[in-house]
């Protein structure tokens, strides 16, 4: 632009030079990620120490020398031990029956082998290996516990009711979403008939009666106002609507129970499966899922009365969360076992231990709900709550309309991990003698065919559940993700 | 509302009260609720409660605590305070506590420790340790504990040597560090410091030097403040002295833990002297050498004296008295069982609960780490390189505070955690709280309400007492907003973080309660009061009475009786009681019960246990409403049992006991006379009296003071104040003076004198007899008179505010 003027002033950039060779590219890289200094240098040549001391050891163990078709633990023994004596004996020059061999079982074989190499196996080394045949073997007991193997499709059909119910509360878009909401609220109930069938107790038939009402409720109130009604009108009416559905359903549901035998409904239809046959991870299932699903109104209610101004209902709840959240589960899981009973009045058959673990979790877990939503709760700005009261809206409707639906969706993430620890957690039911997948370890750890596996059990089980916790953690990261729709 | 006036400073016009203000007058609209609430719960708990009085009624059961002091007669394997199986449940089961706090406090020490460095290790630059440590953490996190535990339970027991590897000459497996840790799968062995004469001088010079370091660290400071400089510089010349001293106490640590036998292991040459090998270690000394001269580098002069003032007083003082202190090295026994002796043993069990425990925490707490870390923002490190602070003085003056406050809440939660996940122990076979108590002693006396009563007491008073640690932390740490400015006073609310909230909806809780709110408060809490008694009287006083009162329905005829008798009748007992709910008893049980029962008595060689044993088993299952030619029978042999020399107070009482039981069935007034005058003989004077005697002794008492000629008087105190009553009467005062409180004064809640009440109480309780009987005595009335003063107190610091000084905890924090 402008003319050149002076000597020794530059008219232009000069062009950057290259970084240093030591700073860019895999070497670059090397140096500022791995050998940093002296101390890390140090920290990574031990790291990757231990990955070779640890990774191809823990490869091979699993994989390379795993043994996955076995009767037994001699078989996965014997498949471990047979090539080293076959090569040990073919290397003394000892001749192998092939015909014979062909002809003999697994144990058989190592015998024979043995037999023929004489004392000088005492130095041979076996390989390590594991012995997957158990988890082929038992595989079923650990998903179903004991089952009956022809009703399991009950509990199949159960689970993929349970993702279709939850699908319908987490996703928007689902298609017949008002049908699909009715499903998910009845679920309970019906994954309950499905997998131990038989009768009803009546008290269990009190939670769609309830559920119904609800539904009855928000549909009656949208009816009424696609009617013409006024709001208020239509609220009432949904009120009245639902309320009377309720105390005729119960009347009905008492009248039948006094009417049948030990108090059990709709006592035809499916074969009943006690719960001693329910175990496995069916059970870690029903557990963790039941003690969430009926934990969340639970722990709604305790939080709003945690956050309450009455200080009676403050009080209450400020002593059930913080008695609950003192004590450990497996002492709740004692009270299930030993004391709830107790408490059933008096001369009524004995409550269901499942059912009795199912109530002491659920209470367990609403008291951790009720921190979590307390936590969405005091997120909210002040000013949403005056906004509800500026409105004219009631406590209730400004916490239905306003408040409860932003503060769920901030604890969505937290619910979730609440989710994964008491899921984590149902493992401590073996206490009290179910049989959980850990249960069953002990119960196949006995049978002479498995006495003797150790760490087979332990790594499938550990696995499982961190396959499942883990991918539930990522799924919460990727909801806190999406939902992060404030304005920051 | 004709005569009132619009616009006096009384404000609107009052409306006379009617009864639908309750419901539509937001004035009264909430009170009104709770009180229904309060009764609807009342009434729910009212009701749970008599269900378990039926229930425990039916099985026979009581509600006391007697058994804690019967002996618990099993082992525990692991004891930090004498024990052995003839001490009470109750020794068991603080046992059991014992052993829980040493998981825990061991366990919280190690999952901060790596919680910590895995939290740096995954903020650190290096992208190996980095990505190895998120593995780490995501693998433990998503793992249940229990598997974990159970896991290194397994690698404990069935991949580490057995003691006798140990032994011989061609032994499998040694001793790690020169002969002192044995690493077993039953556990490890450590060595044991012993302290020998003259070691108390070594901890006196220790002590003494922890106070003179403080007291120089108060000089420094003074120092600095006057001066501008840290030290003077003549301290300087303590750097290389104290360089050298902890260079040659690393040294001597690795010659004592014996780092050359390792090296020589692995090939390295010990130098040789004239033919003999010198056990140096040369790696220990090139490591201790280069740690001397780096520190003689780095150190500053106040650090160096401070390293100075620790060490050389208790290395001077420990050579001069002879080496005292030193330790004992664990071995294994040369012949007989293999096993380690001597040195401090850490069980499978625990090592293994620990470590799973410490792993498994340590995870969470690295997550608390990285977040509280990076949570302080990246303008403050700038700041504090711009100020010219070097890096570690930005790590530890401004990053590290910061952080602090972030990292110390969720971290004292992890260790709440830790401390109730420790109840796992049951299933690796550590006797903890949850073994022992919950465990053991509730299979072997049937006492669940009781056992889990207290366990839950037990971990509920640990959690609280962590939480309330928390808590007062918060207070004091965080950052002073408007709201705390106003200084609200102390208050047990503030544990649970009630105020916090409240205060933030304005002051409107604060205000004095008159009026009809007041009255109604005044009437909640009054009825709670009084339904609360009436709960605990029914349901435990009426549970121990109602026990022996109801007959099965197959004995209630004599009928019946005489055709049970003339059939089989062990069969047709346990068919009448084995139903009701003995699932303990069986059939063989109810038999050999009675065998003794009928046969035992018979046999001149017959001991008083034996009838003990006989009788209470027998009252067990209500023999007592069998017939009256048994019981008399029965009855003769007891009492003829009674006066044998020798025999316990015990074996009298359980006699005794067994008699007043069957006395209730039919026996008469003179036979209670005479039984009580063997026991007032037998008894020693003072004893305390077991809960179960006690509760037998009274209605035979009462018969006993009616009948006889002139009837005689009972002192109340003697069986009024039954431990039910206590807990009643405390209940009921309790809720009394909070509610009276309450109402009456603002600024009190009723938590907070709840909160005071039942401290008080259970200091009577503590103070007077644990588990038995109030009976009023100076120590009580000491207590009685301090809880007194501590309302008189309270009174007068809600009334004119002459209270101390407790908005301590939320005083603003200055520079």
């Amino acid at each position: 632009m402008t003319e050149r003027t002076l000597a020794f002033v530059a008219d232009g950039q000069i062009p950057p030079s290259a970084p240093p060779a030591a700073t860019t590219g895999l070497l670059g890289w090397l140096r500022a990620n791995l050998f940093a200094g002296v101390f890390n240098s140090v920290l990574t040549i031990l790291s990757i120490l231990l990955i070779i001391y640890v990774v191809p050891a823990a490869f091979e163990w699993a994989l390379v020398n795993g043994v996955f078709n076995a009767e037994n633990i001699r078989e996965c023994r014997a498949v471990l031990a047979i090539p080293v004596l076959t090569e040990f004996a073919n290397t003394n020059g000892l001749t192998i029956d092939g015909s014979t061999m062909a002809t003999m079982g697994l144990v058989e074989q190592q015998k024979y082998l043995l037999g023929l190499v004489g004392d000088a196996t005492k130095g041979l080394k076996y390989p390590h290996g594991a012995c997957w045949a158990v988890i082929v073997d038992r595989f079923d007991q650990f998903i179903y516990g004991f089952y009956p193997e022809e009703l399991r499709w009950r509990p199949n059909v159960a689970f993929l009711l349970l993702l279709v119910a939850i699908a319908y509360v987490l996703f928007d878009k689902m298609p017949f979403r008002r049908y699909g909401m009715i499903f998910s609220f009845l679920y309970p109930i019906i994954g309950f008939y499905l997998i131990w069938g038989g009768g009803v107790d009546w008290f269990v038939a009190i939670i769609p009666g309830m559920m119904a009402a609800i539904i009855i409720y928000f549909l009656g109130e949208q009816t009424f106002k696609e009617f013409g009604f006024q709001p208020s009108q239509a609220m009432q009416a949904a009120q009245y609507g639902s309320g009377i559905f309720f105390l005729l359903y119960m009347a009905i549901v008492i009248f039948m129970a006094l009417f049948s035998e030990g108090g059990k409904l709709f006592t035809y239809g499916f074969e009943p499966v006690e719960s001693a046959k329910i175990g496995g991870f069916l059970l870690a299932m029903i557990v963790g899922v039941s003690g969430i699903v009926f934990s969340l109104p639970i722990g709604i209610l305790l939080a709003l009365g945690r956050r309450s101004n009455m200080p009676f209902f403050q009080g209450l709840s400020i002593v059930f969360i913080e008695f609950i959240r003192g004590v450990p589960l497996i002492t709740l899981l004692f009270v299930a076992n030993n004391v709830l009973n107790y408490f059933a009045p008096p001369g009524e058959s004995t409550m269901d231990l499942i059912l009795r673990v199912i109530i002491m979790v659920t209470l367990f877990s609403s008291a951790y709900m009720a921190e979590v939503v307390r936590g969405g709760l005091a997120a909210l700005p002040q000013g949403q709550y005056e906004a509800g009261d500026s409105l004219g809206l009631n406590y209730w409707q400004s916490m239905r309309l306003i408040i409860l639906p932003q503060a769920l969706k901030i604890s969505i993430p937290n619910i979730v991990s609440s989710f994964i620890g008491l899921f984590k957690d149902t493992t401590l039911v073996v206490v009290i003698g179910l049989m959980d997948p850990i249960g069953l370890i002990n119960n196949i750890r006995a049978h002479s065919d498995w006495n003797g596996l150790v760490w087979e059990f332990y790594v499938f089980v550990a696995l499982f559940f961190f396959i499942f916790c883990f991918g539930m953690s990522r799924y919460s990261m990727y909801l806190e993700r999406k939902l992060a729709t404030d304005h920051r | 509302m004709a005569d009132a006036t619009i616009g006096t400073p009384g404000g609107p016009p009052k409306a006379a009260f009617r009864f639908d203000m309750l419901w539509n007058d937001s004035r009264y609209r909430s009170s009104f609720l709770q009180v229904v609430a309060l009764f609807v719960v009342l009434l729910v708990l009212l009701y749970l409660a008599n269900n378990v009085r039926v229930n425990l009624a039916a099985l026979g059961k009581d509600f006391s605590f007697g058994f804690m002091s019967t002996p618990a007669s099993y082992d525990i394997n692991q004891q930090p305070i004498d024990y052995s199986s003839r001490d009470s449940h109750a020794r068991a089961a603080v046992l059991g506590m014992l052993n829980t706090m040493l998981v825990a406090i061991l366990g919280c020490f190690l999952a901060t420790v790596i919680g910590v460095l895995a939290g740096v290790a995954r903020l650190s630059k290096n992208w190996l340790i980095r990505q190895l440590m998120t593995v780490y953490i995501e693998v433990v996190r998503n793992v249940p504990v229990l598997i974990q535990i159970l896991l290194i339970a397994a690698v404990i027991n069935e991949s580490l040597p057995q003691p006798k590897d140990f032994r011989g000459e061609d032994a499998v497996a040694a001793m790690i560090f020169s002969d002192s840790i044995a690493a077993t799968n039953r556990g490890l062995y450590l060595p044991r410091p012993v302290w020998g004469d003259g070691s108390l001088w070594v901890i006196v010079a220790f002590i003494l030097s922890i106070i003179a370091m403080v007291s120089f660290n108060r000089w420094r400071t003074n120092y600095q403040r006057r001066t501008g400089l840290e030290v003077p510089s003549t301290l300087d010349a303590a750097v290389w002295p104290a360089a050298v001293i902890t260079g040659l106490l690393v040294a001597y640590f690795f010659y004592r833990i014996g780092t050359w036998s390792i090296l020589a292991e692995w090939g390295f040459p010990n130098p040789v002297i004239g033919g003999e090998s010198l056990n140096i270690d040369l790696l220990g000394l090139i490591v201790a050498g280069g740690l001397a001269f780096m520190l003689g580098r780095s150190l500053t002069s106040s650090a160096a004296v401070l390293l100075l003032i620790l060490t050389i007083p208790v290395i001077l003082i420990h050579f001069l008295f002879g080496q005292p202190v030193s330790l004992d090295y664990a071995s294994v026994t040369e012949r007989g069982i293999a096993r380690f002796e001597g040195g401090l043993y850490l069980r499978d069990s625990y090592v293994a609960l620990t470590v799973a425990l410490s792993i498994y925490t340590g995870a969470f707490i690295a997550e608390n780490v990285r977040a509280g870390i990076q949570a302080v923002s990246k303008g403050q490190t700038e700041a504090a390189f711009a100020l010219g602070l070097q890096p570690g003085r930005t790590m530890s003056l401004v990053i590290l505070p910061q952080a602090l406050r972030i990292i110390i809440p969720p971290l004292i939660s992890q260790y709440l955690n830790l401390t109730k996940n420790s109840s796992l122990a049951l299933l690796v076979g550590y006797m903890d709280a949850t073994g022992t108590l919950m465990g053991i002693t509730l299979n072997q006396t049937g006492k669940e309400f009781e056992t889990l009563f207290l366990g839950m007491a037990f971990y509920l008073s640990v959690s609280l007492s962590i939480a309330a640690v928390m808590n007062l932390y918060n207070k004091n740490a965080q950052l002073v907003e408007r709201t705390s400015a106003t200084g609200i006073g102390f208050s047990f609310m503030n544990f649970f973080g009630g105020k916090w909230d409240n205060l933030k909806k304005g002051d409107a809780k604060m205000r004095p309660s008159y009026g009809i709110r007041g009255v109604l408060n005044l009437y909640v809490l009054f009825y709670g009061a009084i339904l609360v008694f009436l709960l605990n009287f029914i349901f435990i006083e009426r549970a121990v009475l109602d026990v022996h009162l109801d007959a099965p329905p197959a004995l209630q005829s004599t009928e019946a009786i005489q055709d049970a008798l003339s059939g089989d009748l062990p069969q047709a007992l346990a068919e009448a009681y084995l139903p009701g709910g003995f699932d303990r008893l069986k059939p063989e049980d109810v038999q050999k019960a009675i065998d003794t029962f009928t046969a035992r008595p018979r046999n001149a060689d017959a001991t008083v246990a034996d009838i003990e044993e006989a009788a209470i088993k027998s009252m067990k299952i209500k023999m007592s409403n069998a017939t009256e030619a048994q019981l008399g029978l029965a009855l003769e042999m007891i009492k003829g049992q009674l006066t044998i020399p020798g025999a316990t107070v015990v074996d009298t009482r359980g006699a005794v006991n067994a008699y007043f039981e069957a006395t209730r069935a039919g026996a008469t007034v003179a036979d209670i006379g005479e039984s009580l005058k063997v026991y007032l003989s037998v008894a020693p004077k003072g004893e305390v009296i077991d809960d179960h005697v006690k509760d037998l002794f009274r209605p035979a008492l009462l018969d006993l003071a009616q009948q006889s000629e002139p009837p005689f008087e009972i002192r109340p105190s003697y069986w009024h104040w039954t431990t039910t009553l206590q807990f009643a009467a405390l209940g009921m005062i309790l809720m009394a003076f909070a509610a009276l409180i309450t109402c009456l004064f603002k600024n009190a809640s009723f938590f907070d004198m709840a909160a005071i009440e039942l401290i008080v109480f259970l200091l009577a309780f503590l103070i007077g007899f644990p588990f038995g009987d109030l009976i009023p005595g100076v120590s009580a009335l000491l207590v009685l008179g301090v809880g007194l003063l501590i309302r008189i107190g309270i009174l007068a610091w809600t009334v004119v505010g002459a209270g101390p000084n407790l908005t301590f905890f939320n005083r603003e924090r200055r520079a």
